[in-house]
């Protein structure tokens, strides 16, 4: 039944989709808890910024027909190291983000470097990344990772502007609409789209695909940086391991909102509708008070599930 | 070998009315025919003409809409391969699936090997079967050769072998002679011939005209999957032929050349350029010329294109364009240069096939509407408006994948991104492969505006009709080198066969 609506709903964008999905989420999620209001819905998505975030990369990287399998690592990253630099203190403001986004920065590079020059295939590429920035922490941090996030910092996902709309809601926003206009309406984003598109006929037609590969991965890991830093402002501490699931999450999240695998497609109301999506039904397990095990076993059943249908169309 | 020599009149193979679509785009509209036994059936169109489909339906690899039939008087309905096989039809397609690291006899019985009560391979019994049947072919070949050592000739016998092991009613080729010089094709045909002769029904599809005269007892010819003419030997001529695949004569298609070209000044030259896949060659062109490069599949065609393009650059020698000096070493310098070349395989290395028609059609254009990096969106869209009119692109909108569109109207987007900006020299590679015939009379028509302008044209086909329609003068490449030249009054298919099949017939089979 369920694929038979999917199958009518064909001719819609994807996008479409994954907010008729998301709106059914949202309404079986009012239920469960009993009633709601808008200010719950926007709480819920609060808290999904992060991955959200994390998402928009992840998509920017299928669309180049590749995956990021680092991204859970490098939030992770960045969760330790913004604590431990802030130790605190909000007057380490600008060291700790500096320091932070510079790391992002090198683990995005460092993945575009493996994969471009060493041609080394994406996914084998970050996994590795993300080994050995896990092995990093682990070994700099001795297991207990130190520091904390000063309260006037958490402001960011904890606050919310004129108590209407959380802070990380709009850094979410401004980063999805800033992804767009950048794949969409600049020369560097069409560049970008096409290569992912087809490789082989951007590069007759002049464009060198390696520049705009390694530039995806940089972005990816930045914005899976920016994702960890929201993360340890709702969390307020460093911890070992909080952002691993982060990575097939945002795969999750990106192909439910409409990426495909071979490239080419870049929707970045998709992905953060499939964040949502995948955060709503985390959410829900928990308020079904499910045993941690059980939890892990439906979420990823939900995953497939929802994958399945995403990918539903692409046949026929 | 069946040597069941059909001796009542009743054809073996009679179809009626077939007829398949694809969505609402129809490849074959109620075309019949029959065949006897002891027949050679050519099959001849342009490409995209419903050859393959109606090969594929008759050897179960593909069902059919409307139609029905026959096989030896039983009806016919394969709705798989095997089902076909089990009939008594086989079919050799165009491309060899010759496995590299087996024998010629393992390869011959591949799937149908002799086998023990353990199901091993009978060896001793599998090499006196292939050595008994290659006899019976009177195709000399050792059965224990791998398949790697196989010339291209060879290589399309022991396919056609296989295929025979099964003993058939009726055998089908696809092109076989396609990839073959001049010697080679003719011991692919005495086989033809041979197996005819043993009572055996053959249908075969071959783009040499030539062949089909000389070999065919009959012939069926395939326009847009409408069938424009079916006649018995003696009873056509090639000018019957021609007009029934292009649905009319040459001269209306083609546009008219100017008397001569080659006094205009020199637009691009190459000296002895070449690279690790393409021996140093040496050739020019002329402003408004049209260079034609002719040659079997796989003489170096590829190489020459994507060392022009800047995909794999020459290494050595020396490029001129206009008079000077140019290094190619990456599509970007090729395009700034003023090269456009339109690729063989627009699917895999022209269009970006999931995006939007606009997107695909401005990727040139957009530099020239950007500021500071970003798109004009109104200019984009003026520019993709102006160009579907330009090059009548039937399409429901712009923002339709280009995926969706026809093959000849994808033709039309590669080549209106491509002309954005008026090149000096435009490469095209098999420019008219998979388009039709509507089509292809809009890009020869382009193809004379665009000299008449001044651009030089290098255009490398394996069609003969296009390329002696079209050029002002035919190179012909054999084993990468240039192995003749033909100036205009000289053409004819049977020259650049002869050209073109490389200095000696040293490919010839031991036949």
């Amino acid at each position: 039944m369920a694929l038979l609506i999917i199958d009518r709903l064909r001719p819609v964008s994807a996008t479409v989709r994954a907010a008729a999905l998301l709106a059914l989420l949202v309404a079986v999620l009012l239920v469960a808890t009993g009633g709601g209001s808008l200010q719950l819905i926007l709480d819920n998505a609060r808290q999904a910024a992060p991955l959200g975030i994390i998402a928009l990369g992840q998509a920017l990287i299928l669309m180049m027909g590749r995956l990021d399998l680092s991204v859970g690592a490098a939030a992770g990253l960045a969760n330790v190291v913004l604590a431990s630099a802030f130790a605190g203190n909000p007057a380490n403001l600008a060291p700790a983000l500096a320091l932070t986004l510079g790391l992002g920065l090198a683990v995005g590079l460092a993945n575009g470097l493996l994969v471009v020059a060493l041609r080394i295939p994406a996914f084998l590429a970050t996994l590795a990344t993300a080994m050995v920035i896990a092995g990093g922490i682990l070994v700099t941090t001795g297991g207990s990772p130190r520091g904390s996030i000063p309260a006037s910092f958490r402001v960011i996902t904890e606050g919310w502007i004129g108590g209407v709309m959380p802070w990380s809601v709009v850094i979410w926003l401004i980063v999805g609409v800033a992804l767009m206009v950048f794949v969409h309406f600049t020369l560097a984003g069409r560049r970008m789209l096409i290569a992912g598109a087809n490789a082989r006929a951007a590069r007759h037609s002049g464009i060198a695909a390696g520049p705009l590969v390694v530039a995806s991965f940089v972005v990816s890991a930045l914005m899976a940086t920016l994702g960890g830093i929201l993360l340890s402002a709702i969390t307020g501490m460093a911890s070992i391991g909080i952002a691993d699931s982060y990575a097939v999450d945002s795969i999750a999240a990106a192909v439910i909102g409409g990426a495909v695998f071979s490239g080419g497609v870049f929707l970045p109301a998709g992905a953060a509708c499939g964040a949502l999506i995948i955060f709503l039904l985390q959410s829900l397990l928990y308020v079904l008070s499910l045993p941690p095990a059980a939890r892990f076993i439906v979420q990823g059943a939900i995953i497939v599930f929802a994958l399945a249908l995403a990918n539903y169309r692409k046949e026929g | 070998m069946p040597d069941l020599l059909d001796t009542d009149t009743s054809p073996l193979l009679v179809v009626e009315g077939m007829s398949k679509a694809f969505g609402r785009n129809s490849v074959l509209r109620d075309v019949s025919f029959s065949l006897f036994a002891g027949e050679v059936l050519a099959l001849v169109g342009e490409n995209g003409a419903g050859k393959s489909t109606l090969m594929n339906i008759l050897s179960g690899g593909l069902g059919h809409d409307h139609g029905r039939m026959s096989l030896g008087g039983a009806d016919y309905a394969p709705t798989t391969p095997t089902e076909a096989t089990a009939a008594g039809v086989a079919i050799v397609h165009q491309e060899t699936t010759i496995l590299p690291d087996l024998t010629v006899a393992e390869n011959i019985f591949f799937g149908s090997e002799p086998r023990n009560a353990l199901g091993l391979i009978r060896q001793r019994e599998l090499h006196v079967r292939t050595a008994r049947l290659l006899a019976d072919l009177d195709f000399a070949i050792a059965p224990h050769r791998l398949g790697r050592d196989l010339s291209a000739a060879e290589r399309q016998m022991v396919e056609i072998a296989g295929a025979v092991s099964r003993s058939p009613r009726l055998l089908i080729l696809d092109e076989p002679t396609a990839s073959l010089s001049a010697a080679a094709a003719a011991s692919v045909l005495h086989l033809v011939a041979r197996l005819k002769a043993t009572g055996m029904a053959i249908v075969f599809i071959s783009h040499r005209l030539g062949e089909v005269i000389g070999s065919a007892d009959r012939v069926v010819v395939l326009k847009d999957g409408e069938m424009t003419l079916e006649a018995l030997r003696g009873a056509f001529t090639r000018d019957d032929l021609v007009q029934a695949m292009v649905g009319r004569t040459l001269s209306n298609i083609f546009p008219e050349r100017p008397a001569d070209v080659s006094t205009a000044p020199r637009r691009f030259r190459l000296q002895a350029a070449g690279n690790s896949r393409l021996p140093p060659i040496d050739l020019c062109v002329h402003r408004g010329e049209v260079l034609g490069i002719a040659g079997l599949e796989g003489q170096g065609q590829k190489p020459l294109a994507d060392a022009l393009c800047g995909l794999r650059p020459f290494t050595s020698g020396q490029i001129e364009i206009d008079g000077k000096p140019l290094r190619l070493r990456t599509p970007a310098a090729a395009i700034a240069a003023g090269i456009a070349s339109i690729p063989d395989d627009r699917r895999t290395e022209g269009l970006a096939l999931t995006l939007p028609i606009r997107l695909n059609l401005s990727l040139f254009a957009l530099r020239r509407g950007a500021r500071f990096g970003l798109l004009s969106v109104a200019r984009e869209a003026d520019f993709a408006e102006a160009a579907r009119r330009r090059y009548d692109i039937k399409a429901v909108s712009l923002e339709q994948p280009v995926g969706q569109l026809s093959g000849g109207n994808q033709q039309k987007v590669v080549f209106a991104r491509w002309l954005a900006d008026e090149p000096r020299l435009l490469v095209l590679y098999e420019p008219t492969k998979g388009v039709d015939v509507e089509t292809k009379g809009e890009i020869y028509r382009l193809i004379g505006e665009l000299t008449q302008r001044g651009v030089a044209v290098l255009l490398i086909s394996g069609d003969l009709l296009e390329l002696i329609g079209l050029s002002d003068r035919i190179l012909t490449l054999y084993e990468g080198r240039i192995s003749g030249e033909i100036a205009r009054d000289a053409f004819s298919e049977e020259a650049i066969m002869h050209l073109a099949s490389g200095p000696a017939p040293s490919e010839a089979v031991d036949a």
